[in-house]
């Protein structure tokens, strides 16, 4: 579970984050919707402790982000907005090594690559080294990368980027079925489709604050329009006001 | 926390090996490569001085019959007299003729009356390869006018001795060891070359290239701090430099005995028991030099800017090397807490052959490491910047 809580964040003038509150529930899929620089990837990166807040809080599963960043660490699974994979290890390098950063060894490890090898069907290429992947088998291995340690609660940073439809949908698949497994998923997008057609619940982002939350149905009654996109436009509207 | 920084450091040796130009350079390059330039010039400027000296000097003679006398006396000395050439400035110019003797019309005239009769010699003063035969023309032309001046002073009645007013002779106490060592003051360098570009990759790679690659977000999210991160980082560029140094070692320890030193009279033994010396002078200089390009690489945005600040970088550590090798002087206690120099001063003593001051070796020791730990510390706290995400 995470919990955001007024979070505040700025760049020197720019108030990139201005009071964002929002929770992601335990097996269900939450998105994060906004335009580029709506303050989306500035959340997340707050969230998985690479950036600290000027004010606010945010938790995963109880553990303060400022106070506890190792354990929040520990129980989140995280996707940044750059997949960058080591080039020189193979696929299966690539996830062993976020494994025995995660503290696994031996034949626990082995045991846990191989099975995440076989869920994101990486097996074709999983002995070659990662050079000339393209970024549909990027995103599969980053994002083994970040199971590896079988984490509760797991956070994507805008993961179809530059993914074909084929890579899109298997990545669609493979969200239901983090969340099947009882994980809070929380992933953000600037796509209404997107989120649309994955997310229990959305919360949409603008000028750093949070406009509209809700799931999709609520989010339609509320702003009157059977049209997401057209949802999409009136919440940001309406946040500028 | 070791195993989080041991888990980091093996994978950046295993990418850093699997890197072809990385390793090309860090390996072969630096360590290999310098020893064996190193050996290819001094050997081919030791074969010079003793070539040169060996041979008969030839000296082509424009004039040769105003002066008889004097060529006689040279043809007695072993001087091959030569016709002199056709364009004799140009000969001169190319380098086929290192000294050309020039006796003009008046030198009968001006010695039959005891006034200084004037002589030329025609040189190329910026040709290295002439310097030795300039300097035996002139030695031999001096000679024979220093005893035509006695035979004068002689037919006065004159003493000769008193126009030796100071009479010098020069004590060499050089052992031939030392007069070797003056040569080999280009050791540190070259030490400090090869751990440096041992390093150099890794030191990139690991903090300008991690960043570039896109792939240190997801690794900042790793259960580790960044001080293991850092520290599993700098392990590895630290034994990729003291692998640069172990090989810079072997060779100069199969390269030295190939360069013909004693030809010129000097001896050099670089035994085994030297070399391990020097590795442990030059262990902590190890570290400090791979901390110092991990803080320089952090600094940097990408692999190419990295580069670039690396290549200025280099040459810090070099600097005391380069002071050592043009003011060769003695060791001093200040010296050793400085890094780098302190190294460069043991490792000339260690060539010597004198025995090391075993305070100094500590001193070194423990400043250089505090120094490097320090560096060290410096990266870290970069990491721990928010700014590290670029």
């Amino acid at each position: 579970m995470i919990e955001i809580e007024n979070l505040e964040k700025s760049f020197g003038a720019v108030r990139a984050v201005d009071g964002v509150s929002f929770r992601a529930d335990d097996g269900r899929i939450t998105g994060l919707l906004g335009p580029n620089g709506a303050g989306k990837s500035t959340t997340l990166r707050i969230l998985y402790t690479v950036l600290r807040a000027d004010g606010g809080s945010a938790r995963v599963d109880g553990h303060d982000v400022a106070e506890a960043p190792l354990a929040v660490r520990r129980s989140m699974g995280v996707l940044p907005h750059g997949t960058g994979i080591y080039p020189r290890l193979t696929a299966r390098e690539n996830i062993a090594y976020y494994g025995r950063l995660n503290g696994l060894r031996g034949a626990a490890l082995a045991a846990r690559v191989d099975s995440l090898i076989e869920m994101l069907e990486i097996e074709e290429f999983s002995e070659r080294r990662a050079k000339g992947f393209s970024q549909g088998q990027r995103i599969k291995v980053a994002l083994a990368r970040s199971l590896v340690h079988d984490p509760r609660n797991v956070v994507l940073d805008e993961p179809t980027n530059g993914l074909d439809v084929m890579a899109t949908r298997a990545l669609r698949e493979l969200i239901r079925k983090l969340r099947a497994d009882g994980r809070c998923v929380l992933f953000s997008s600037h796509v209404m489709q997107e989120v649309a057609a994955l997310c229990d619940d959305i919360v949409i982002i603008a000028h750093g604050r949070v406009v509209a939350r809700g799931s999709p149905e609520a989010l339609r009654a509320e702003m009157g329009q059977q049209d997401l996109e057209e949802v999409f436009v009136r919440a940001i509207e309406r946040g500028a006001q | 926390m070791i195993s989080g920084a041991w888990v980091v450091f093996a994978k950046e040796s295993i990418d850093n090996l699997r890197d072809r130009r990385a390793v090309l350079s860090s390996l072969i390059m630096g360590p290999i490569l310098g020893p064996a330039i190193f050996a290819i010039a001094m050997t081919a400027v030791l074969k010079m001085t003793a070539g040169e000296l060996e041979k008969p000097l030839e000296l082509p003679v424009m004039g040769a019959e105003h002066a008889p006398n004097l060529v006689a006396w040279l043809e007695q000395r072993e001087v091959e007299i030569l016709p002199v050439p056709e364009d004799p400035e140009q000969s001169v110019r190319d380098g086929d003729h290192h000294v050309i003797l020039v006796i003009p019309e008046s030198y009968g005239e001006q010695f039959r009356a005891g006034t200084p009769a004037a002589v030329r010699l025609m040189v190329d003063a910026s040709n290295r390869k002439a310097q030795t035969n300039i300097r035996r023309t002139r030695g031999m032309l001096e000679g024979y006018s220093d005893s035509i001046g006695r035979l004068r002073l002689l037919a006065r009645g004159v003493n000769p001795s008193v126009s030796d007013a100071v009479a010098i002779e020069t004590d060499d106490l050089a052992s031939p060891a030392q007069r070797a060592s003056l040569i080999l003051g280009m050791l540190p360098y070259l030490i400090v070359i090869s751990m440096m570009m041992g390093g150099f990759y890794l030191a990139i790679d690991t903090t300008a290239g991690e960043r570039e690659r896109g792939s240190l977000e997801a690794l900042l999210t790793a259960p580790l701090s960044r001080g293991e991160l850092m520290a599993g980082k700098l392990a590895a560029t630290f034994v990729f430099s003291v692998l640069g140094l172990i090989l810079a070692l072997i060779a100069f320890w199969v390269v030295i005995p190939m360069v013909p030193l004693d030809q010129v009279g000097m001896v050099i033994n670089f035994t085994p028991q030297m070399a391990t010396g020097i590795f442990f002078v030059n262990l902590p200089l190890a570290l400090f030099v791979a901390a110092m390009l991990t803080v320089v690489a952090a600094f940097t945005r990408s692999f190419k800017e990295a580069q670039t600040w690396l290549s200025l970088a280099l040459f810090v550590p070099m600097i005391p090397t380069f002071v050592i090798l043009i003011l060769p002087f003695q060791a001093q206690g200040w010296m050793m807490v400085v890094p780098s120099l302190s190294q460069g001063v043991l490792v000339n003593e260690i060539i010597r052959g004198e025995t090391l001051d075993l305070s100094q070796v500590v001193i070194s020791w423990v400043t250089t490491i505090a120094y490097g730990l320090g560096l060290g510390a410096v990266a870290a706290r970069l990491y721990r910047r928010e700014a590290v995400l670029g």
